[in-house]
């Protein structure tokens, strides 16, 4: 139950996770899905069915823009941010920073409590 | 063997995809590439190859779903790509036209004369319309008058024909049967009696009428004896028959009306419709990429923006005089409906739930009422052509066919299309 809520917080944020982990680097879909399950300290597990239509999504949407190469040896599909993505990504961060702040100043006592 | 399970997949899931071959392939290998990496990744820590395949095509969930997604999204993407490149090409040629005709100080020069030209075509067409050539639709409405409905079959408008015959009729309590008989005969018509419809309202053959007229149609003559009678008559298969008002009502005949000259319309313009306009339009636009994209070594840039310029103002004159012939023409027809439905019968429109229906094609009405509404549209029409008289042909919206460059059909005009844009015909 519990688990399962969190899945669901986290999956809602998604997007702006995906976003992140191309902040600064070129990457392709397996090692997207590698990059967030080790940003997030292993909390965050994509299947790959979801991670797919969400790349092609933020594609269709700009935010990601993708090319084929094989510098890696093999013929890839390789995903960046666009400039536009990196607007957006600043912007939600901080959106989100916001979120949280207002969540964790409501939560405290809340939090305080329980921990007692 | 675990190989063959990848291809599977991934031939199923493709299959599933409502995409283009290249789109579809771009997908399927993006995902082998996927699978391929988890599996090594997965035999790397120890776990047998074949269960390996097995998770990781798991992770993908089912195919169906998951192509149904993709699907979704690249039709999104396309849609928004269509959108882009259909504004973005409209802005294009929009800009293109505006600094052609903000740069070139002669532009507006250069056109003029070219649209003179096209009036002069057009003033010219007008003398031989009024001359009247035959022409396709000409040859419909020749022998018709203003206003007259064209669409009856030939035996009852020869009936109809003669129903007009001036008659004499001096009866005096003669039997029905021998009046209309005799009628008949004098105007060489048939005319019946529907005996089970008369022995309804409790009268038959027997029944007698007096009646004095002279110099009347016998349309009229007919209609004012039955009226004592409260019957009336229906032309059916050429042959008038003579029946209750409520058979008759039942009765709904079809018939055309030719109204172009009312409309203030030539009968000439009818011949335009919609495609011939829209191939008209889209023969300039072709013109116009074709001046913009074939630019020759030996032409200079001025020449072909100069063409271009003709071209995009021959479209927007087409497109101007496209919409100023339909608004005329909707208007026209919308004040003609109003008379007829609410001078005539009102109760027996269709729109407040009568029989009777009014449509309109190109100059024509087209009524399904009773004999009688017939007979008195035809009567109001002609009433309005009297009344307009020979205004008509001089107050008509001065636009023909011309105005859209649409060739007349063979016959009907040597008259070459408005406006001769350097010579794209």
């Amino acid at each position: 139950m519990a688990v399962r809520n969190k899945a669901d917080l986290l999956r809602g944020n998604l997007d702006l996770m995906v976003l992140s982990v191309l902040r600064k680097e070129r990457l392709y879909g397996y090692l997207i899905q590698q990059r967030l399950a080790t940003a997030s300290g292993g909390r965050v597990n994509v299947q790959a069915g979801t991670l797919y239509p969400l790349l092609h999504r933020l594609e269709a949407d700009k935010l990601i823009r993708s090319s084929w190469d094989d510098s890696t040896g093999r013929r890839r599909k390789w995903y960046e941010l666009t400039a536009h993505g990196q607007r957006q990504l600043v912007r939600q961060a901080h959106a989100w920073r916001e979120h949280a702040d207002c969540l964790r100043t409501m939560l405290a006592p809340v939090l305080r409590l329980s921990s007692q | 063997m675990s190989d063959r399970e990848f291809e599977n997949y991934l031939t199923l899931l493709a299959s599933l995809l409502r995409l283009s071959g290249s789109q579809r392939e771009a997908v399927a290998s993006e995902l082998r590439d996927h699978l391929e990496e988890r599996v090594s990744h997965l035999t790397a820590r120890g776990i047998a190859r074949e269960e390996a395949v097995g998770r990781a095509i798991s992770e993908f969930g089912d195919a169906a779903r998951l192509a149904g997604e993709l699907s979704k999204i690249a039709e999104l993407k396309r849609r928004r790509w269509i959108m882009r490149v259909t504004t973005g090409s409209l802005a294009v040629t929009a800009a293109l036209v505006l600094a052609v005709f903000t740069l070139w100080p002669d532009a507006r020069h250069g056109v003029a004369p070219e649209q003179a030209v096209a009036q002069e075509g057009a003033a010219e067409v007008e003398v031989v319309e009024e001359g009247k050539v035959p022409g396709v639709v000409e040859q419909i409405v020749s022998d018709q008058a203003c206003g007259r409905s064209v669409g009856l079959s030939r035996r009852d408008r020869e009936t109809q024909r003669k129903l007009e015959t001036t008659t004499n009729a001096f009866y005096e309590d003669e039997p029905l049967r021998n009046v209309v008989r005799a009628l008949g005969k004098d105007a060489g018509i048939q005319v019946l009696i529907d005996k089970a419809a008369l022995d309804s309202v409790g009268y038959s053959g027997e029944t007698t009428v007096s009646v004095d007229l002279q110099d009347l149609p016998l349309s009229n003559v007919l209609r004012i004896m039955l009226r004592d009678l409260q019957l009336t008559y229906i032309i059916k298969d050429g042959v008038v028959v003579i029946t209750t008002p409520d058979v008759a009502e039942q009765e709904l005949s079809t018939r055309i009306y030719d109204v172009s000259d009312i409309m203030g319309v030539q009968a000439g313009s009818s011949e335009m419709d919609a495609a011939a306009v829209a191939a008209a339009i889209g023969k300039r636009t072709n013109n116009l990429i074709s001046i913009l994209t074939s630019k020759k070594e030996s032409q200079s840039t001025e020449v072909v923006l100069r063409q271009a310029v003709l071209q995009a103002a021959e479209m927007q004159n087409m497109i101007d005089n496209l919409k100023k012939w339909s608004s005329a023409r909707d208007s026209a027809m919308d004040s003609l409906f109003d008379v007829l439905t609410g001078t005539i019968e009102p109760e027996t429109w269709e729109e407040i739930g009568g029989p009777g229906s009014i449509r309109w094609y190109r100059t024509y009405l087209i009524i399904h009422q009773t004999d009688r509404v017939h007979h008195q549209v035809e009567a109001l029409l002609e009433g309005m052509c009297t009344a307009m008289g020979d205004r008509l042909g001089k107050a008509r919206p001065e636009l023909s066919a011309e105005d859209f460059g649409i060739e007349k059909t063979p016959g009907t005009t040597g008259g070459r299309g408005g406006g001769g844009g350097g010579g794209f015909y």
